[in-house]
């Protein structure tokens, strides 16, 4: 069987991808981390890369089932949108402690 | 030109003439569990320091850690403005002013809004109208006008405005009651 080439593999560039669609993304977080890179410009370059991974069918399933979209290219979109462009803020700021005093106000 | 008249007409003045009241706590948006988990959040500014003082209340530290959060233009530069009130005297100034301005550094620029002009005629009328139904002084006049422009930001984004600011969000919820807001307490 004939290998793959390297360019087909680690990501040789094709024609531009469909434009996103976020109503193709049932969660909420993907669809707000779509939004934010797209925001920012991150989204939308001419041109598209395949990339190929071997990767645990369970793993797959699960994160398939938690986004909730049917084809790979739909579910990888989702686990990078969230990993690039989710949301931290929240989640920052409610870990940081009491690192202002009790009686600390706002003067303004 | 739209058909839409101006936002800032929403709002007739002459129809304010009486002192408001404010309405008991069963009346107004506490319930963190009426709040779709899937809504955008927009912090005021008591959030951040309450969080930061380890005093919100622990639901509502968990919606935060699991929500998508917007910050309001409006709110930061209230931090903004009291990093440069701060007494240089204080010894406790410059720890004070670094976990404020850490708070500004983390906070995106893509994920905060600024209120639109049209948000801020509509929050000068709302705040114009308190400010003589409630007869506030010209210190409180500036402050609600503060309160108004990031309640109107919340609306602008879709999200809903997490506030401990109950009085002034009362009385805007009154004139402007289709604004999405969660209030709570700060814990002891």
């Amino acid at each position: 069987m004939a290998q793959p080439s390297p360019k087909a593999v680690t990501g040789g560039r094709s024609k531009r991808p469909a434009a996103l669609k976020l109503s193709a993304f049932p969660t909420p977080r993907v669809r707000h981390a779509l939004t934010f890179l797209s925001a920012k410009g991150i989204l939308g370059q001419a041109g598209s890369r395949k990339v190929s991974a071997r990767l645990d069918p369970g793993l797959l399933e699960a994160a398939r089932a938690k986004i909730g979209v049917d084809n790979d290219t739909d579910l990888l979109t989702a686990a990078l949108a969230i990993a690039a462009g989710d949301d931290e803020f929240g989640g920052w700021l409610v870990t940081r402690g009491a690192r202002l005093p009790a009686d600390f106000e706002l003067e303004f | 030109m739209s058909s839409e008249p101006a936002p800032f007409r929403r709002i007739d003045p002459a129809r304010h003439t009486r002192t408001l009241a404010y309405r008991p706590r069963d009346q107004l948006p506490f319930d963190v569990a009426a709040v779709p988990r899937e809504a955008m959040l927009m912090l005021d500014t008591t959030v951040y320091i309450d969080a930061q003082k380890a005093r919100l209340p622990p639901e509502l530290a968990a919606r935060l850690a699991g929500q998508e959060t917007v910050h309001s233009s409006v709110a930061l530069g209230e931090i903004a403005a009291s990093i440069g009130l701060l007494d240089p005297a204080h010894a406790g100034t410059p720890s004070v002013a670094e976990v404020l301005m850490e708070t500004l550094d983390k906070a995106d620029p893509e994920r905060t809004m600024a209120p639109s002009s049209a948000a801020w005629l509509e929050a000068s009328i709302l705040s114009g109208v308190l400010a003589r139904t409630q007869h506030l002084g010209k210190d409180a006049r500036r402050k609600l006008l503060n309160d108004a422009l990031v309640f109107l930001s919340a609306n602008e984004a879709g999200a809903v405005l997490v506030s401990r600011n109950v009085k002034d969000i009362d009385l805007l919820l009154q004139l402007r009651p289709g604004v999405r807001v969660l209030l709570y307490d700060q814990t002891t």
